[in-house]
């Protein structure tokens, strides 16, 4: 999965369509603590990875969360 | 040395439902619909005023006599698993023993585990058995969360129900309770903890906050529990399957803490369980803590045609505690 096709399922994680790698994370919605557990889950099932919850909620963009999950 | 098994499981629920329109009532604020939709939690009970886990668990005992057929006076060692004691001392165990008449002689233990409870009673009450100490063993997990929630944490409310559950464990001629893998982790004990409930005073960094949630209301962290269980339960449930010789495909069900729905459907996957294996039913009474795997059981075994066999259980939660094991019912 590369980091547009992530960010289009992140968007569908915070119902937020049209988001691009570079999308801020604090002006959406949706990125909240529901949203959060989420995305923990979906980076467990999708990518094997056990987020570090304080990592994670420290990431300013989309691109930041696919580069936390990929390892890149 | 004698085996164990699960001879009777019964449950008690308080009467009042808490409703996901009432909560909306009561908090215009919430977005309800969103929540339920992801937790898949339309109702919960709570326990009334003067409602105790104590009294939740003597009542799921006396229907668990009842309906079994057993005398109280068979029982010769009692567990009460609980979070929510009705004194710091004495212990709950010495309360129902007295309220539910059983005999004089006789061990009565407390413990204290939330979401793993049951797993960790249920070893107890099966290494009681196989040493010979017990021939029936009465497990008691009954909670009362709401007790500790502020009415204002939409986190807590709309998650937990308050329960009580009993289950009969005896002595069998053949294994039916087995295969326990446990894990302990107590550097995430802040994630899910009410700061201020015991003799250690003073607040515990992050996990008050103004106008929402004091330092002696229960506060969870769910992204760290999301991440805690996701983790260690797939592990629980391969030593445990390793330890009895089996694979995924030789277990008739799956009965796990009945945490939310959405939990569970990301362990169903992880784990790579089939959906028509794997027991969900927390939907209407909310996640009832240690209560959680046997009403779980008790239900699928009322609601679901050839419910039984062998059975992997898994609890995790508070602590962090987890576990799991294989039973035959």
């Amino acid at each position: 999965m590369d980091v547009n096709e992530f960010a289009v399922k992140f968007g569908a994680i915070v119902s937020e369509p049209g988001l691009s790698p570079e999308s801020a994370l604090d002006t959406l919605d949706g990125w909240d603590s529901l949203g959060q557990v989420t995305f923990i889950a979906f980076a467990r099932r999708q990518f094997g990875q056990v987020l570090n919850v304080e990592k994670m909620k420290s990431a300013k963009t989309v691109s930041d969360l696919y580069n936390m999950v990929s390892g890149g | 040395m004698s085996f164990s098994k699960i001879a009777a499981v019964a449950y008690y629920l308080p009467e009042r439902i808490l409703s996901d329109s009432e909560l909306a009532g009561l908090h215009p604020d919430w977005d309800i619909a969103r929540i339920s939709q992801k937790t898949g939690i339309v109702e919960r009970r709570r326990a009334g005023e003067d409602e105790t886990a104590l009294d939740l668990g003597v009542k799921a005992a006396e229907r668990l006599f009842a309906e079994s057929g057993l005398l109280r006076e068979a029982i010769d060692a009692a567990i009460f698993c609980t979070q929510n004691p009705d004194y710091i001392l004495p212990p709950n165990s010495c309360l129902a023993h007295a309220r539910l008449g059983l005999r004089a002689g006789i061990p009565a233990y407390d413990l204290s585990h939330g979401c793993a409870g049951f797993v960790s009673a249920l070893s107890m009450a099966d290494a009681l058995v196989r040493a010979g100490m017990a021939r029936h063993v009465l497990v008691i997990t009954a909670d009362t969360y709401s007790k500790r929630m502020n009415p204002d944490d939409r986190t807590v409310q709309t998650l937990f129900g308050d329960a009580g559950a009993a289950t009969l464990v005896t002595e069998s001629d053949t294994e039916c309770v087995g295969s326990f893998a446990f894990d302990t982790d107590g550097s995430g004990a802040k994630n899910l903890i009410v700061p201020m409930s015991g003799a250690r005073g003073g607040e515990v960094e992050g996990t008050a906050s103004p106008g929402l949630r004091g330092p002696k209301d229960l506060y969870m962290n769910g992204r760290e529990i999301m991440a805690f269980a996701l983790s260690k339960v797939p592990e629980l449930m391969d030593q445990s399957l390793g330890q009895a010789g089996l694979s995924v495909g030789d277990v008739d069900w799956f009965v796990f803490h009945q945490a939310n729905v959405f939990m569970l459907e990301n362990l169903k996957a992880i784990c790579g369980l089939p959906d028509d294996k794997f027991v969900v039913n927390m939907q209407k009474i909310g996640n009832t803590v240690s209560a959680s795997i046997p009403i779980a059981l008790r239900m699928a075994k009322d609601e679901i045609a050839g419910f039984g066999g062998k059975i992997l259980v898994a609890g995790f939660g508070v602590g962090y505690e987890s576990g799991a094991a294989i039973i035959r019912m």
